[in-house]
């Protein structure tokens, strides 16, 4: 397998733009990371597809904007994984031979309230289960009688997301808010509150993957490269022990192993991470399931600050799907984004590590599945 | 729906089960509930709803076996915003109970909630959970159990 280099990303501002159409967003996401890799569209030679709620065909509707070149356009579904998908599709190909350019473009236009994981009709809907909060909050509560968290230490996630993002001018929501605004908004699903959900957003986000045999001819002076990847689809855990002195990460443990291994690294070796909290307890899960501390102590983790941006873990220094928005088709190519401004040293006022991280992670769920990939500068 | 998995209450409209094979016979309103699930004969993992082949070991010739009506609360939380399409009306709380050697099964419990705690003693019961052109659907709710010891 070749490696293979991430020259360039792009965003669409993520927040809510109902005059414009997927187009739109897609458009300007592809013209930023093509400007940023200095890669013209015309050398592109294949381009995989993140998007869910959009209808048939959408991937080439919006991807055809930039010209008319004959290249395959591949849509991939993974719900709120599905960008992360297609930049692993995008990598695996390159990776193989098959190309050496590709272009990685996620998009998401939602309505407002909460997500549709469910049929209308279906027996989950009717029973008032299918409630997307609530599966975090049932974790949530498990994990407060099991070790020694509150949930103020859930709130605290966001917000630290909430000022990351104030300093990230791509985000849903640029200002900073309180620990008691957080935990004095509508109660969601207990202990989750209205300001510990990530909200429905439009937005879009793309990224240029080079062959680095390849690279040489584009003048971009900086590249990331892709170290390690794993992908799975939930596997089944058994119940036969029942769940007495449960002390283990799950599958996203299973899949950080993988992806561990591929890349020759460890947890240790990680300078910055993005994680999926799409509510705030996730990136107290994800922090413990990723290895980055031991399960048990991500509360008090993030409780002490060490996710902060100036911690020794700095999680979502772009605001995470909290405060940057999680339009979920874009949301994986944005975590890419974001590890390639902090490995590149062009995360301004959000820079970890003086400009000097050179281990990037990421964590992107979906339902379905997960994908992990880690980056090395 | 046939008719085998209908059962009439007297002086009522007709009532019939939102999903008829998660039961065990059919379900009486108002009792306690024996749901169908199926157990695997090569590794014993449990399931339900019913499967045709085992999510653990990928075995088939899964069995038949009557879960329910008593287990408890692994963990809960309790839902404030209504859901667009459900019958449940907030706050009713969202519970995952352990059966005995298994599996966890997901309900509601629409009262009594404020007892809920992990590891608390419930009993699975059929209950009307929604009403329809004139008919009412029944399927599994959980009650807190009135002394906690019940558990199994």
């Amino acid at each position: 397998m070749r490696d293979v280099l991430v020259l360039g990303a792009g965003l669409h501002r993520f927040g809510r733009f109902p005059d414009k159409s997927l187009q739109d967003l897609g458009r300007e996401a592809i013209e930023n990371a093509l400007a940023d890799a200095e890669v013209p569209f015309k050398d592109i030679e294949v381009a995989y597809v993140g998007r869910v709620l959009a209808g048939m065909g959408a991937g080439l509707n919006v991807v055809s904007e930039m010209g008319r070149t004959g290249i395959p356009v591949i849509n991939i579904e993974m719900a709120c994984a599905s960008s992360t998908s297609a930049f692993r599709e995008a990598y695996l190909a390159i990776a193989s031979g098959i190309y050496d350019t590709a272009l990685v473009v996620g998009f998401e236009k939602m309505q407002r309230g909460l997500i549709q994981i469910s049929d209308q009709k279906s027996y989950q809907t009717v029973m008032g289960l299918a409630v997307m909060p609530a599966a975090y909050a049932l974790q949530a509560q498990r994990y407060m009688a099991d070790h020694e968290a509150t949930p103020e230490m859930f709130a605290q996630v966001s917000v630290k997301s909430h000022r990351n993002g104030a300093a990230n001018p791509y985000a849903q929501y640029q200002s900073a808010v309180t620990l008691e605004e957080v935990m004095s908004s509508r109660m969601i699903a207990d202990p989750v509150t209205l300001l510990q959900c990530s909200p429905t957003t439009d937005g879009a986000a793309a990224v240029v993957l080079c062959a680095a045999s390849k690279a040489a001819s584009y003048t971009a002076k900086r590249s990331m490269r892709v170290a390690g990847w794993a992908t799975g689809s939930g596997r089944y855990q058994p119940q036969g022990e029942g769940d007495e002195g449960e002390a283990d990460t799950g599958e996203i443990g299973r899949l950080a192993g993988l992806a561990f291994e591929r890349a020759g690294l460890g947890p240790k070796d990680v300078d910055v991470t993005q994680v999926h909290d799409a509510f705030a307890p996730g990136e107290i899960f994800s922090i413990e399931g990723l290895g980055l501390v031991p399960v048990g102590e991500g509360a008090r983790a993030v409780w002490e600050g060490r996710t902060e941006v100036t911690g020794d873990i700095p999680v979502n220094t772009d605001g995470g799907l909290l405060s940057r928005g999680h339009p979920i088709g874009a949301t994986g190519c944005a975590m890419v984004t974001e590890i390639f401004r902090q490995l590149t040293g062009e995360a301004g006022a959000r820079q970890v590590k003086d400009g000097d991280a050179k281990v990037g992670l990421i964590q992107n769920a979906g339902i379905g599945g997960m994908n992990i990939l880690v980056f090395e500068r | 729906m046939t008719n085998a998995e209908i059962v009439e209450k007297p002086g009522t409209s007709q009532v019939s089960a939102l999903r008829p094979e998660m039961f065990a016979g059919a379900p009486g309103l108002g009792e306690p509930a024996r749901l169908l699930g199926s157990e695997c004969p090569t590794c014993a993992e449990r399931f339900f709803p019913r499967r045709k082949y085992c999510a653990a070991c990928t075995g088939g010739g899964l069995n038949d076996v009557v879960l329910g009506p008593e287990g408890k609360v692994e963990t809960y939380t309790i839902v404030r915003q209504q859901l667009p399409g459900s019958a449940m009306v907030p706050p009713y709380a969202i519970v995952n109970v352990r059966l005995g050697k298994g599996p966890t099964v997901q309900t509601v419990v629409r009262e009594g909630y404020d007892s809920l705690d992990i590891g608390r003693a419930v009993v699975l019961m059929v209950e009307p959970v929604l009403e329809e052109e004139g008919q009412t659907y029944v399927s599994f709710v959980a009650r807190v159990a009135a002394d906690p010891r019940e558990a199994k």
